[in-house]
């Protein structure tokens, strides 16, 4: 009947005692200045320091087997601890990707080594890395990507330009989307392969992209004819396009696509509970009573081995919706009184979340790249 | 839902669509109708899923009868442990409902009062114009006329009504969604389906992703409902405020989508979006359930993000 499945998965007890773990940890480190809470932390909030300290905890990498550093635990464990992470607004960009994104990706096409190498370097909070699939050229259009890869005697040589990698320049590792072979005639999805290039190779470079506040977390990387060893080669040659999408229930179904204003309607309701409309309140809860139990289904649909790309697209797009609705209502709020009255914190709060809120629906996926995908699978495109 | 059990409603929903006596005497000779009546009882015993399951199937073929408001009250007659007795039903919650919805047709109305549950005679004979396509009566003078009366152990006349609009609302955003898919796949213009432009493409995956939401949001609601407990009044209000916001949304668009072989009383649009619109404001509409979600969180004192992962924040 219904065109998209979200089970339905109460907090186990398990889960209700991990997150009161979590709380207690946050509240101390908050509490002994171990982090200054900000908002989209998990982009914006780069701090190694803290990453090893969550990787000690066993909070990074929990879903992967012990025998690579994991912790094999579901991820409907690992979304608890995200969301109480995105809600505290603690400092977790530098370790995100690697946790979301890339040790899965290791773990189903890395090789032995890799796997023994590196995943458990990123368990422990002490090797990060990012996406390499954006480029000038290749936006939305990702297909388009121009940087290739050609085999040599030894391995393989890459040439090209990634734009807009979040936390390249404190990564060891990117994941890059490389042309291998050209596309067949209309199929442009035919001949593109993943690399795993470790970043500190000779002909690698990182610089910095200053974004709309004027802050480091994007990068440009160059590859200027860097030499990769054979086992660079990510999974299967040819089959890049088909694992770069397999990515992306992960990287577009978690809290992050719904938590990472959160703060400013807390603080808003600490500072000026009296002004806030009970409906505009209620209604922002019921949006994310509803995100949170879409997520939650889709992470146990994960855990189970299935693959719900489009629920996942459903969740980042109405989560940038409601995320976009949470700032302009608060913003609301906070215009009942005069600037003057208001604490400044409140006001940079306010600030600093209007100069991340245009990312949000870029990043990820476009909003209107995300309708073609939902429009995809309704069978109309 | 049992696949036998669902397949049989569909069926008997979809057949019989037109003919409002011959659906509502076949799903009551299928003992649709008395789906939550213990089998001890001549009912099927059903789970609460169940029943939800299908009041939502009754929303997704709108059907012209009472169906959902006929399992409704027989949950409140058997929470109160009354008889429920045979033949339609509907429901009235005091001081919340403008009037008892087929309560010209409905033998039996069933009162609910706060705890209290009472049932009455029906046939009422004073028709309420409303936005719905379904007949709505004056329910005013029921209370003089009591044939049975109880309690319940908990006030949950609204909730629960809620929830059945909800879930009916679900149903019906499937089918708008369902129906409007198949129309632009055939409306050609500018020599290509509607489903070609990308602005239509948008406008159908908002309604997706609407419908979806809605979805997930009644999932979680019914998933907490129990026999002879109080209800999940967070999950229950999210489940109606998402419902009928997307009620609001889907319908918009559908009519968009469709010009204006969907603004006429023939085309099979109408008959989903009129009822989408009475529904929504059925037992609260999205910003009756706002604020009553909005006052609760402003009542308590500590952060909000305590309150809502609360008991795992169903
Ligand atoms: C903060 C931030 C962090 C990022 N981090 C990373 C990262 O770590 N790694 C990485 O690889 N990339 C990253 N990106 C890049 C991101 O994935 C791209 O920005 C995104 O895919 C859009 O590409 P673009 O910016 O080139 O915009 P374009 O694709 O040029 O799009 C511009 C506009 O045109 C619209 N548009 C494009 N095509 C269509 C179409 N077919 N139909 C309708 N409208 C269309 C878009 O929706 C958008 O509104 C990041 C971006 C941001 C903002």
């Amino acid at each position: 009947m219904s065109r998209f499945q979200f089970p339905i998965a109460p907090e186990t007890q398990e889960e209700s005692a991990l997150r009161q773990r979590v709380r207690h940890f946050l509240a101390n480190e908050l509490k002994s200045g171990g982090f200054t809470p900000g908002p989209d932390c998990w982009v914006s909030g780069v701090a190694p320091d803290f990453s090893r300290k969550l990787g000690e905890m066993g909070w990074i990498g929990m879903t992967w087997p012990r025998q690579y550093g994991g912790h094999e635990q579901s991820a409907l464990h690992r979304l608890v601890v995200t969301e109480e992470l995105l809600v505290a607004g603690a400092p977790v960009a530098a370790h995100w990707i690697a946790d979301r994104q890339t040790g899965g990706q290791l773990l189903k096409f890395g090789t032995e080594e890799q796997k023994k190498a590196i995943l458990p370097k990123m368990a422990l909070g002490r090797s990060f890395s990012c996406i390499g699939m954006s480029e000038p050229e290749a936006g939305s259009d990702l297909a388009a990507v121009k940087t290739k890869a050609t085999r040599t005697s030894s391995g393989w040589k890459l040439s090209g330009r990634k734009v807009w990698s979040t936390v390249a320049h404190i990564s060891d590792y990117m994941i890059v989307l490389a042309r291998t072979s050209p596309a067949q005639q209309r199929n442009r999805h035919i001949g593109l392969s993943q690399f795993l290039v470790d970043l500190s190779l000779p002909g690698v470079e990182v610089s910095g992209i200053r974004d709309l506040a004027g802050k480091t977390h994007f990068n440009e990387v160059l590859f200027d004819d860097v030499e990769l060893k054979a086992d660079a080669l990510l999974g299967v040659e040819g089959d890049g396009w088909a694992q770069c999408m397999g990515e992306l229930a992960m990287e577009r179904s978690g809290p992050e696509r719904f938590l990472t204003t959160f703060i400013l309607l807390e603080k808003t309701i600490e500072a000026m509970r009296d002004q806030i409309p009970a409906k505009v309140l209620g209604d922002l809860i019921a949006r994310l009573v509803t995100l949170r139990t879409m997520s939650r289904g889709i992470a146990k649909r994960i855990h189970d081995g299935e693959r719900p790309d489009t629920e996942a697209a459903l969740v980042k797009q109405l989560g940038n919706a409601y995320e976009k609705h949470l700032f302009s209502a608060m913003r609301d709020v906070i215009a009942m009184k005069s600037e003057t009255e208001i604490h400044s914190e409140l006001l940079s709060l306010r600030d600093e979340i209007q100069l991340r809120l245009p990312s949000h629906t870029l990043r990820g996926g476009t909003t209107e790249i995300l309708r073609g995908v939902i429009a995809r699978q309704l069978g109309i495109r | 839902m049992e696949p036998m059990l669902q397949e049989t409603a569909a069926r008997i929903l979809t057949d019989l669509r037109n003919d409002a006596d011959a659906l509502w005497s076949t799903l009551e000779e299928n003992g649709l109708t008395r789906a939550w009546v213990s089998e001890e009882d001549g009912g099927f015993g059903l789970t609460p899923a169940d029943g939800f399951g299908l009041i939502r199937l009754a929303g997704a073929h709108a059907a012209p009868v009472p169906f959902a408001e006929t399992l409704v009250a027989t949950w409140f007659l058997t929470e109160a442990n009354l008889p429920a007795p045979s033949g339609q039903m509907s429901i009235f919650i005091d001081g919340v409902q403008r009037g008892a919805p087929f309560g010209e047709t409905a033998e039996h109305v069933v009162r609910v009062h706060g705890r209290s549950v009472s049932l009455h005679r029906g046939r009422l004979n004073e028709p309420i114009d409303s936005v719905g396509e379904d007949p709505l009566s004056d329910a005013s003078k029921l209370s003089d006329d009591i044939i049975e009366t109880s309690q319940i152990g908990a006030d949950i006349g609204v909730l629960f009504g809620a929830l059945a609009r909800a879930a009916q609302i679900c149903g019906a955003l499937d089918a708008v969604l369902d129906l409007t898919i198949s129309f632009a796949e055939q409306r050609e213009q500018f020599g290509r389906p509607l489903t070609k432009f990308q602005a239509i493409q948008h406008l159908l995956s908002e309604m997706g992703a609407e419908a979806a939401a809605a979805g997930a949001a009644i999932d979680a609601a019914v998933a907490s409902v129990r026999r002879d407990c109080a209800l999940d009044e967070t999950a229950i209000a999210v489940a109606k405020h998402r419902a009928s916001m997307a009620a609001g949304i889907v319908s918009e668009h559908a009519h968009q989508v469709h010009g204006a072989i969907g603004y006429t009383q023939e085309y099979e649009l109408g008959r989903f979006t009129r009822r989408l619109w009475r529904w929504r404001e059925d037992f609260g509409g999205e910003t009756f359930w706002a604020n009553a979600l909005g006052r609760a969180a402003l009542a308590e004192p500590g952060p909000l993000w305590q309150m809502i992962t609360k008991d795992g924040g169903k």
